[in-house]
């Protein structure tokens, strides 16, 4: 048999740990920034690109798109070579790749914190931004599918099925998601609206967590668990039924993010059931993992690197078990709108992710540079610093998510609310907060320990950019041969397990979205629903730009201590016109759907907005809304009004025809009115500013259907 | 116990079957645990039960607006026996009603349009002048935190305060604020009360 030279390309994969080691760093100290915000609003400077409307989503996309995703990338091509005996399928393409992913990642930065956002969360990024990351996306699977179809082994290893899902996983869900209407080089809107664009959003939003957090994280743990250990995977048959029932049952999972909202109750239906039929699969990882460790558990005790494996499996069997109850409605009743769900997020994303990060890291940067690892001492320091500052981050916020409940359902003797204020709720909370910023500080400082190690760990090293292997020449006959499970032939046919994955992942999503599209009675219309003015137009884009839906929801649950304190609960006919739905996740502050509905607790006046935006303490001493001065001085380009009611024309809001023509003087006509009436409590503002739009869009919330509208 | 554990369990007779070299990682062919597999017939039965309920019967009243009609009937029905806040007999001294009252001036959102010392700001009237907009009399007032005036930006009180609450801070804005004279007083608004 013909023996084949070839090498393997390391460089690539030393640029894509490099990328992990900075904007890891970075991604970190931005959630430390805005842990503090949440504290102390001084820390958001007063500069609108640094409010933390903006920040938040920066923090969320660079740890999960720039640290895991580079991290992943790293570890993706590194294993792939080696379980497939060839190089990565093209040197062009694996550039293209590094860089393009880099340009995006500071082109995602420069844009979120200018205000520029689609205003769904972990998908914020704008239309030419998406545009580039589905190519690059491509590239990155054109690379891992030619690198299959040219490898010199016979079989597809575990890890790369787990490749093939997330690659195909993330393609389906980003493209879908991302269809948008561009109506400026960084502005477009959604086709879906209100409970359409929810339900496809929370889809995109539950399986990113699904197919970038998960899907690649256990594909390299089917690498890097068994070499780091020198051990034996522990059941093939395991590996196989849970990679498939994982990635068919995960896409119908989303609509658990919008449980008691306004989404028909056989989405909601689904939604439970899948997530907690996602229990066992995903636990099989856990299984498969730590019993692949036994007999190796004096190996945990020596190398930082199982210890940081081990961490991370239990984090994800913890997180994998609390998802599927947190998707209960009882229980997601206490953790949807509340600190619960940032807890589970940072077991997960800290314990599992930065777990395997790390684990795979110490293990693989004195493999690739030849070299031993600088310091065991500090790897081992920094391993004590991470799992305190893990409990440190996360108790707190358990205790602060449970508090506030309970605190918002407790009515007194008089069956009045007790904390009517939401701010006293807040205020109780403020010390677990502070507790947070430490759990956070000490988990930032266990990396700059590793980030340290891994650089002394690279100078002292020599990378050999492309490693001589060689391997026998692939002979495969194609037939089935007896004996052999179906399994295992696809194993040996790339292109069928391609298609295989793909089949399994589209079902959920297809079964969810189309009938949500398709079928009127999914979305009951209420006739007094009006689409938005120009103006109130105008003030949701701003809403959207400064991030508001990353503290305050716009959707009133169907619970009576939700009602008695904000007001009627949401209705689906409600959303129809909201390109984007803009109904949240976290209620730091209160919800707003009730805010234009006179005689609620959230109306509030012109003037009191004003005083609010500009100078919010001096209205609630305690408040931690940070200030929007500018509001007051930036003024609304009134030259993109046309052009936005014709694309909201073009999505289907029924405008009147021609009514572009006649946008911007009914603009003016609204403004004037609220000008008058701040002038009236002796504020002088122009028309064309900010806070006016804001607060027309304000005064629209719930509007519609109020009893002072149908009068 | 481990290694007994891992020899009943441990297939290494199927170790290698696989021809293949994984960069030297080698599967072996445990089956799963069969208690991971049972938990996964039991969350699918789970499911089951659960769709049965949600979709099975179109009338059973377990949709979402059902449960919320029935869920509030019954808080309207437990919370209709209660007081209401208006019951109250015992006798409390006017020093105690205000103490009370200005608690809740400080913490219940007054503040935010009266200002810290009531002397009003761009929001709200000035509370410590004897100008009054809707009343001189102390049931004026009680009224007026009790409905509120939306339009105009007060908050109706009454779903949010008991009437003993209500009645604290009426006395504490009367005998405490009027007359207090506090720095950048708002202009009187209203008609002046004797």
């Amino acid at each position: 048999m013909e023996v084949q030279q070839f090498n393997y390309d390391n460089k690539i994969v030393k640029y894509f740990i490099m990328a992990t080691l900075i904007w890891g760093a970075v991604a970190l100290l931005v959630g430390l920034l805005i842990a503090l915000q949440l504290a102390f609003p001084a820390f958001n400077f007063g500069f609108e690109y640094t409010t933390y409307g903006r920040t938040r989503p920066l923090h969320t996309n660079a740890v999960i798109f720039a640290f895991i995703g580079n991290a992943m990338f790293a570890g993706v091509y590194h294993s792939l070579q080696r379980v497939l005996k060839a190089r990565l399928f093209n040197d062009v393409i694996s550039k293209i790749h590094f860089w393009g992913w880099q340009i995006i990642i500071v082109l995602a930065a420069l844009t979120l914190l200018s205000g520029f956002t689609t205003g769904k969360e972990y998908a914020e990024l704008e239309w030419p931004i998406d545009i580039l990351i589905a190519l690059i996306w491509v590239a990155f699977g054109v690379n891992m599918i030619g690198t299959i179809l040219t490898r010199r082994v016979k079989h597809i290893y575990a890890s790369v099925w787990w490749y093939l899902a997330t690659f195909l996983g993330i393609a389906v869900l980003h493209i879908v998601n991302s269809i948008e209407l561009p109506v400026s080089i960084l502005k477009s809107y959604p086709i879906y609206a209100g409970a359409q664009d929810a339900v496809v959003q929370w889809w995109y939003g539950h399986n990113a967590v699904a197919f970038f957090l998960t899907t690649p994280w256990l594909g390299l743990m089917y690498y890097y668990l068994p070499k780091a250990s020198n051990r034996p995977i522990y059941s093939y048959q395991l590996s196989i039924v849970h990679f498939w029932t994982l990635i068919f049952l995960y896409m119908w999972s989303g609509p658990h993010h919008l449980l008691y909202q306004a989404l028909p109750d056989w989405v909601q239906a689904l939604g439970v059931t899948f997530s907690v039929m996602l229990i066992a699969p995903s636990w099989g990882g856990m299984i498969n993992g730590l019993m692949t460790l036994r007999g190796a558990w004096d190996k945990v005790r020596d190398q930082a690197e199982l210890k940081f494996m081990v961490v991370a499996l239990t984090a994800y069997g913890m997180a994998t078990f609390e998802g599927p109850m947190m998707s209960l409605k009882t229980v997601n009743s206490i953790s949807h709108f509340t600190d619960w769900t940032i807890a589970h997020t940072h077991i997960a994303g800290m314990g599992w992710n930065g777990g395997m990060i790390f684990g795979m890291l110490y293990w693989l940067v004195p493999k690739l540079f030849r070299t031993p690892l600088y310091s065991k001492k500090l790897a081992n320091t920094h391993f004590w610093l991470a799992t305190l500052g893990i409990l440190l981050f996360a108790i707190p916020l358990y205790w602060a998510g449970i508090t506030q409940w309970l605190m918002l359902r407790q009515y007194n003797a008089n069956g009045l609310l007790t904390y009517p204020s939401f701010l006293e709720t807040t205020t109780q909370i403020m010390p677990m907060y502070h507790a947070r910023i430490l759990g956070g500080l000490l988990f930032f400082s266990g990396f700059l320990l590793f980030m340290y190690n891994m650089f002394k760990t690279v100078l002292a090293g020599n990378l050999v950019d492309n490693e001589a292997a060689e391997a026998p020449v692939l002979t495969d006959s194609s037939a089935r041969k007896a004996g052999e499970t179906f399994h295992r032939m696809m194993e040996r046919k790339g292109v069928i397990l391609v298609v295989a994955v793909l089949l399994a992942l589209v079902v959920g999503g297809i079964v969810e979205i189309i009938p949500m599209m398709k079928i009127e009675s999914n979305i009951p219309k209420i006739a007094a629903v009006t689409p938005y003015t120009p103006l109130e137009l105008a003030g949701r884009d701003i809403y959207v730009s400064n991030g508001c839906y990353n503290c305050h929801s716009q959707q009133v649950r169907p619970l009576r201590w939700e009602t008695d304190r904000y007001g009627e609960y949401s209705k689906i006919g409600e959303f129809v016109y909201d390109h984007p739905f803009q109904w949240g996740s976290r209620r730091t502050g209160p919800d707003l759907a009730r805010a234009g509905w006179v005689g609620s607790s959230t109306y509030k006046t012109a003037i009191w907005h004003f005083n609010h935006f500009t100078k919010p303490k001096e209205i609630n001493p305690q408040t931690i809304m940070p200030a929007y001065p500018w509001f007051t001085a930036n003024t609304v380009d009134l030259t993109m009004i046309p052009v936005k009611i014709r694309a909201m024309q073009t999505l289907g809001v029924p405008y009147p025809k021609d009514y572009d023509q006649k946008a911007v003087a009914d603009y003016k006509d609204q403004a004037e009115k609220i000008v008058a009436e701040l002038k009236a409590s002796g504020v002088d503002v122009a028309a064309d500013k900010e806070i006016i739009a804001m607060i027309a869009y304000l005064h629209k919330l719930g509007k519609d259907i109020s009893p002072a509208n149908q009068k | 116990m481990a290694n007994k554990i891992n020899k009943t369990t441990e297939n290494t007779s199927e170790e290698n079957n696989h021809s293949d070299d994984f960069d030297g990682i080698k599967e072996l062919h445990n089956p799963a645990p069969n208690w991971i597999i049972l938990v996964f017939l039991a969350t699918i039965g789970f499911s089951l039960l659960y769709a049965v309920r949600y979709f099975g019967f179109p009338d059973n009243k377990k949709d979402q607006a059902s449960e919320y009609a029935q869920s509030s009937a019954e808080f309207d029905k437990t919370h209709s026996q209660l007081p209401q806040g208006g019951g109250s007999t015992a006798t409390v001294s006017q020093e105690e009603l205000i103490t009370s009252g200005a608690q809740l001036f400080a913490t219940k959102g007054c503040i935010a349009c009266h200002g810290l010392k009531g002397e009003g700001n761009a929001v709200g009237p000035n509370l410590t002048d004897n100008f009054w907009l809707n009343g001189c009399s102390q049931e004026n007032l009680i009224h007026m935190i009790s409905e509120g005036k939306p339009e105009k930006g007060m908050t109706p009180f009454k779903t949010m305060l008991t009437q003993d609450e209500i009645k604290s801070l009426s006395v504490f804005i009367l005998k405490k604020l009027v007359g207090s004279n506090p720095p950048n007083g708002k202009a009187p608004q209203g008609v002046e009360c004797k």
